[in-house]
This record gives structure tokens, sequence and C-alpha cells, in this order.
């Protein structure tokens, strides 16, 4: 019980340094800290209950905690450049649209990032609001690509001249970079989807080795055959990564 | 591997500059400013000799790819004052093909390049995993 006691309220307390740390690199926002925080209490409590006869548990919860924000801030980072890579061109197409009916590129940048389509992805919702802060406002949270696209749109904001012209010629550049990126990819998702098959299969077969017999896996045998499968996959990264343009 | 060839590149900042009012000295600095590839030395030597007045021809000459060497030629030629925006855009049209025939030309490649790991150490390695413990009982069995 005294044991039940000390791990819940050391649970707690690493539960709330663990959210915090995950708002400071911006994984969960405020809103969701205020409702995780409500949630820490009794998981602390119920994993408290679970590692109270094995410490190593506890062990283990607090070493995954520890890296669960830089992890998810990488996965974020990725979904956030998937999700804006994929608006992008909508969303210029249609604040062109908006352009070609008379709005002016402000208003036309206001009535776009309040559409539903497009509050999938911050980083283009929030390129109103800083062009009209006329870039005060801090656009370090951004994409670099994003922050690209409001340098773009602050330069067009300061000058009105051709505007709508200067959008159509700097969708023909994403467009054009977003073709080349289709294309190279090809290669990429080859050489993954190779790598990621035989990684699975390897995984499965170390698992029936060790399910089969567990001394085994510790054996001379095991370890050199890992060895040649982590060269194999490096040897596939590099293969993949080998290509280089000659134009 | 960078998305785009390091002359699209360079093709599509000048020609972005330029549909923008801006002069082709304007992009190409504002192509230098960029990231740096593999183009991005050879662009700043050439524009470092043509600012001196030196004669860029032989330096052009040196350079191994047809289409870096061409599309220099022809933004050598902006920069004495041509016009040469219909040009930018029929060479990226050009270029883009070429770009998009060596990513074609590396995917047909790959297969084959690929077996190699998967041959000599994959294969291998899930061998060792299948048989390697068994082989080991059998020799412990007849020593």
């Amino acid at each position: 019980m005294a044991s039940w006691i000390l791990l819940s309220i050391l649970g707690i307390i690493f539960g709330h340094h663990f959210c915090n740390h995950a708002h400071l690199l911006r994984v969960i926002s405020e809103q969701t800290l205020a409702r995780v925080r409500f949630f820490v209490v009794p998981i602390a409590i119920c994993l408290a209950f679970w590692s109270r006869e094995n410490l190593l548990r506890a062990c283990f919860v607090v070493f995954l905690l520890n890296f669960a924000p830089p992890f998810l801030m990488w996965m974020n980072h990725i979904n956030r450049r998937k999700r804006f890579t994929s608006l992008r061109l909508p969303f210029i197409d249609e604040l062109l649209l908006k352009m070609r009916s008379g709005k002016s590129l402000r208003e036309s940048l206001r009535e776009l990032c309040a559409q539903k389509n497009f509050e999938r992805s911050r980083d283009l919702t929030e390129l109103a609001p800083l062009l009209t802060m006329q870039g005060q406002k801090n656009d370090d949270h951004l994409l670099p690509e994003a922050r690209e696209m409001l340098q773009e749109l602050l330069k067009w904001d300061r000058t009105q001249v051709k505007t709508a012209e200067k959008l159509k010629a700097y969708r023909f550049q994403v467009r054009q970079s977003e073709r080349f990126r289709q294309k190279s990819r090809q290669v990429t998702e080859q050489v993954k989807a190779q790598a990621i098959v035989c990684s699975l299969l390897y995984l499965a077969m170390l698992v029936w080795t060790g399910f089969r017999s567990p001394s085994e896996l510790a054996s001379g045998v095991v370890l050199v055959s890992f060895g040649l499968f982590c060269a194999g996959i490096l040897a596939m990264v590099a293969i993949g990564r080998s290509f280089k343009w000659k134009t | 591997m960078e998305n785009m060839t390091p002359s699209m590149r360079l093709l599509q900042t000048v020609r972005y500059s330029m549909e923008g009012g801006e002069s082709v000295r304007m992009g190409l600095v504002a192509y230098l400013r960029l990231e740096p590839d593999s183009l991005s030395e050879t662009v700043r030597q050439w524009l470092h000799l043509f600012e001196r007045g030196a004669s860029t021809e032989m330096f052009l000459q040196s350079l191994e790819s047809p289409a870096r060497r061409n599309l220099l030629l022809l933004l050598e030629k902006g920069l004495l004052g041509e016009p040469i925006l219909q040009n930018l855009t029929l060479l990226g049209d050009e270029l883009q093909e070429q770009g998009f025939a060596e990513i074609e030309l590396f995917l047909a490649r790959l297969p084959f390049r690929m077996m190699l790991p998967l041959l000599f150490l994959l294969f291998p390695a899930f061998l060792l995993l299948l048989l390697g413990p068994l082989l080991l009982k059998v020799v412990a069995g007849l020593a």
C-alpha cells in the first residue's frame, strides 16, 4: 500500500513534468494540456498499482515517457509538413480565384483562412493574422515552407503591384517543385518499402527464435545475423540516397 | 536527395524574380541565398567572372553538363540586357524532361542495385537466424 501511494505521488509529479515538457515543445496545445492534466492523476494511480510489485515496470514507464515528447514532436512535425504540402496548392488556387474575383490580397487570405477545408493546416490558417500584423508577430513556429510563403505575401502586400500575377508565378514554381518531389519520391518509396518488408520479416523470425528458445537470442550466430541484417538495411538506404542530379 | 534538379532550381528562381519585375541579377542573388546545391558554387564563380568583366567562355566550356552550360549562357544574355523570359520558359520545359528522364534511368537500375545487399547481406542474415542455432546443435551433438 505504502509503495503504491509513493509511486502514485511520484507518478503524478512526473506526469505533470511530462505534460509541461510536451507543451513546451509545442506537441500539445494549451487546451489539450489542461485536458491531459485532468487525467494525469487517475492514470498515475493506475500505473502505480500495476507497477507496485515490480519497480522495473515503473522505470520502464518513466524511460518511455522521457523520450515521448521529442518523439511526438518529430511525428507532429512530419504530419504538419504533410498536411501543409497537400493543402498548399489548393490554397493558392483558391486564393488566386478570390483575387481574380476582385478582392484584395488581405481580404482573400482572411476569408480563405476562415474556411473549414484549410483548418487542418495551422501553418496555412495562421498566414492571414501574420500578414495583418506585418511580420510583427513571431513566425518562428511556422514551417520553413510556410515562412517562405509568408515572406512572399508580405512582399506583395507592401508593393501592391500585379499581386495576382505574382501569385500565379509563385503557384507555377510550387507546382513545378511538387512535380519533382513526386517523381523523386518514387526512388525513396521503393527503397523504404523493401527495407520495411525485410525488417518486419526479420523481426518476426527473431521473435519466433526467441519463443522457441530464449537462450539462442544471445548466441553468437544470432548476433552475427543481426549485424549482417543491419549492414544490409544500411546498404539499401545508402543505395537509395546515392542518386545525384546531373543536370 | 534534393527534390529538384539544381539547374531547374536556378531557372525557377530567376524566372520567378523576373516575373515579379526584378532583374536577372536579382534572381541570381536570390538563388545564391537559397540552401546551396551542387550548382551554387559554379554559379558564384561564373557570376564573379562576369562581374569582373572577364570572359566566361572557357569556364562555361569546362562544365560537364550541357544543360547547366546552356542555362548559364542564356542567363549571361539576360545579364547583358537581352530579353530571355520566353527562352527561359522553353528551356524550363526541356530541363524538366531531362530531370524526369534522369530519375527514370535511376529507377530502372534500382532493382538490380538493391538486389546486391539483399543477396550478400540480408539473405545470409535470414539463413543464419533460421539455420544457425540448428547447425550449432548438430555440431555440438556430433562433438
